[in-house]
């Protein structure tokens, strides 16, 4: 897919590394993204769909939100989207739990019995 | 829609049950915290019996603690140590690394160059993010970013420099762009004032960004 991805050779992104960066940073920056990475290994693992589905799904997210969105927010897209279009979960399920989550406490632990 | 009779009213496109698509849902709750985003899609596959929430702080754990560039200095290491080794390693690397108890996800085809005094190679994934995880470890954050898959191809001098990697100009420099069969590592060069150290030591001076190639591995009890 021809898309922003596809950058080598681009000009004009900038700078590579913070200053004072000394070869070491976690491999996580916050508990979501440790999760999101979960998600996306049980997934893959459990037969769900393939490299190349999560690979497409993600070059098919839009070129302003590739550009901005964090690298485990694009993981999110990639595999929130191929659970929908494979059918696995409906948009209106999804949409139900979030908002489940959201007039909890954000934990989700008052939706589960 | 004019002229055209729906049983609803939505203007959007429908999925098979008349749910919303896909791209539409994304967009709808774009603006929700990551945080829940991310909840929300575990609990609900966890309830279809389609994820174990267990198995998944296990798999995280075995990746973030167990799998790291700490394999890939040891690989590096016994190649510096044993010649037919390092012969083996540039010869077929998926067996090499094998050997020492190194294979999986992502690393099913790797390849290892040799950086020497008169070609440095250096990895990257222009197009995502294709890493060897079973000697590196998760990717850094630089390395899967669009500064770094967009310049270092074209300027990877520049790239080295910024890394504090000074080469001689005579030097030719080669990129190495991974994709999601083959996985690239790099043999650094071993520094001087190494002869005669354990395996072990020599491990200690390999860092995980001289096996992508920005940096050389580091100088006995001194600076890179």
């Amino acid at each position: 897919m021809n898309s922003v991805h596809d950058c080598g050779g681009d000009d004009g992104f900038g700078r590579i590394i913070p200053d004072g960066y000394d070869g070491t940073e976690p491999v996580f920056k916050s508990e979501w993204e440790r999760r999101m990475c979960a998600l996306f290994m049980a997934t893959i693992v459990g037969g769900l769909f393939t490299d190349e589905d999560f690979r497409q799904s993600r070059e098919r997210l839009e070129p302003s939100r590739y550009l901005t969105r964090s690298y485990y927010e694009q993981w999110w897209f990639a595999v929130a989207r191929l659970m929908v279009e494979k059918g696995v979960i409906s948009p209106a399920e999804y949409r139900a739990e979030i908002a489940r989550m959201d007039a909890g406490t954000g934990t989700g632990a008052e939706a589960r019995s | 829609m004019p002229g055209h009779h729906h049983p609803h009213d939505h203007d959007h496109d429908h999925g098979p049950d008349g749910d919303i698509s896909a791209e539409e849902m994304l967009t709808s709750i774009d603006a929700v915290d990551i945080g829940v985003r991310v909840k929300a899609l575990e609990e609900l596959l966890a309830r279809k019996g389609l994820i174990d929430p267990q198995a998944l702080d296990a798999v995280v754990d075995y990746y973030e603690h167990k799998v790291g560039p700490r394999n890939g200095a040891r690989v590096v290491a016994r190649a510096w140590a044993d010649p037919a080794y390092k012969q083996r390693l540039l010869t077929d690397a998926t067996a090499a690394i094998a050997e020492l108890g190194f294979s999986g996800a992502q690393g099913e085809h790797m390849v290892v160059i040799e950086n020497t005094d008169s070609v440095h190679n250096l990895v990257v994934c222009t197009l995502c993010s294709c890493y060897p995880w079973p000697v590196l470890g998760l990717p850094p954050v630089w390395y899967k970013s669009m500064p770094y898959r967009s310049r270092v191809v074209r300027d990877p001098r520049s790239v080295l420099e910024e890394f504090g990697t000074f080469l001689p100009e005579t030097t030719e420099i080669r990129v190495w762009d991974s994709n999601s069969e083959i996985r690239y590592m790099i043999l650094p060069r071993r520094p001087p004032g190494t002869e005669g150290l354990s395996e072990d030591a020599l491990a200690a001076l390999v860092t995980r960004d001289s096996m992508i190639g920005v940096s050389e591995a580091l100088t006995p009890g001194g600076a890179a």
